[in-house]
């Protein structure tokens, strides 16, 4: 039930051409979209909000499934992540008590090298963490909601007799 | 034309379209006649309806801010406009806010043609809207307990005004 009057060849255009040249031009300021059966009956009202909230239930089902795939492939992912960075770490350790009892020698410049290689990649890990597997919450998903919740409202609120 | 002719009229309009149930929805009614009714912001408040006849076809405008019953009477009270006053000339009528509680009246020989008009438009609307078998019918199905002017107003999807008003012109109402 929208505003069609500015749509060109739409009904409104219709109506200019049966009210053209006739004073009802000055009664009718403003021609709308037109009446719909559903505007002049409350169960198709009703019909049309059931049928607009098994589709937004149908979408919701559907955003939780995504979710909780997703969830699912981020837990994996994040898990192989650790056990690199764990072993990464045990080797990083070894290398370094190596180092320092003189087990495993070394230009000094590769060893600082090597831990400095460590710490960057350990850091850069920890950042793919936090940055990819956790990212900002999407809040299109709760507007949908809101926007249908609140245009369902208005389809079943009762008339004023 | 009489009041039993136009609502023999309303009834076969019905019937002809295969539309005569509960509740009637004078939407697809006149949409069956080849008229789509428009949604309209009128120049006058007190302005509900009005239906325009030219060469090109028919066209009816309802207050868009109605409500929705208000909305199913206006629409079928311009249809009755248009099936008993706009049948074949080109013309215009617009319906005021007073014109659809016409309905109560007694036809008067002191009428004017126009209050005649809105009269004839009402009785067809009332049938349209709230056909007299499918009235009596409900009326008896309804266990006396329930039967309100409410409760066959929700049915029939009118409002409470003009379901009572039918109700006590079918002799219905002394009864509940």
């Amino acid at each position: 039930m929208g505003d069609h009057s500015d749509r060109k060849g739409g009904p409104a255009d219709a109506i200019r051409g049966v009210l053209a040249g006739s004073e009802l031009g000055s009664v009718v300021i403003r021609e709308l979209g037109p009446v719909e059966p559903s505007d002049v009956d409350a169960i198709l009202r009703l019909r049309d909000s059931d049928e607009r909230v098994s589709r937004l239930r149908t979408l919701i089902g559907a955003w939780e499934e995504q979710q909780r795939e997703e969830r699912k492939l981020r837990r994996t992912y994040a898990l192989v992540l650790i056990i690199i960075l764990a072993l990464e770490l045990i080797a990083i350790f070894a290398a370094f008590f190596l180092i320092g009892t003189g087990k495993l020698t070394t230009p000094r410049w590769v060893g600082e090298g090597f831990l400095l290689a460590a710490f960057a990649q350990s850091t850069g890990l920890v950042l793919v963490v936090v940055k990819y597997l956790f990212p900002e919450r999407s809040s299109d998903v709760l507007q949908l909601v809101k926007t249908s919740i609140a245009a369902g409202e208005k389809l079943i609120e009762p008339d004023e007799r | 034309m009489t009041k039993e002719e136009i609502q023999k009229l309303a009834k076969e309009t019905l019937i002809n379209h295969g539309l005569y149930s509960v509740p009637v929805n004078p939407v697809v009614v006149a949409s069956k006649l080849g008229v789509r009714p428009m949604h309209a912001v009128f120049s006058d408040p007190r302005y509900s309806g009005l239906t325009a006849r030219r060469a090109e076809g028919a066209t009816i405008l309802i207050k868009e801010n109605d409500s929705l019953v208000r909305k199913r009477f206006s629409v079928a009270h311009e249809l009755g406009h248009l099936l008993l006053h706009l049948r074949s000339g080109i013309d215009e009528i617009i319906t005021t806010e007073a014109d659809l509680f016409r309905l109560a009246d007694t036809p008067s020989e002191s009428w004017t043609p126009e209050r005649r008009r809105e009269y004839e438009a009402n009785v067809f609307a009332a049938e349209l809207l709230m056909p007299a078998e499918l009235v009596r019918s409900y009326w008896e199905q309804i266990p006396p307990k329930e039967r309100t002017i409410d409760t066959m107003a929700n049915i029939f999807q009118v409002s409470d005004a003009a379901m009572a008003i039918r109700l006590q012109d079918l002799g219905l109402f002394e009864h509940g």
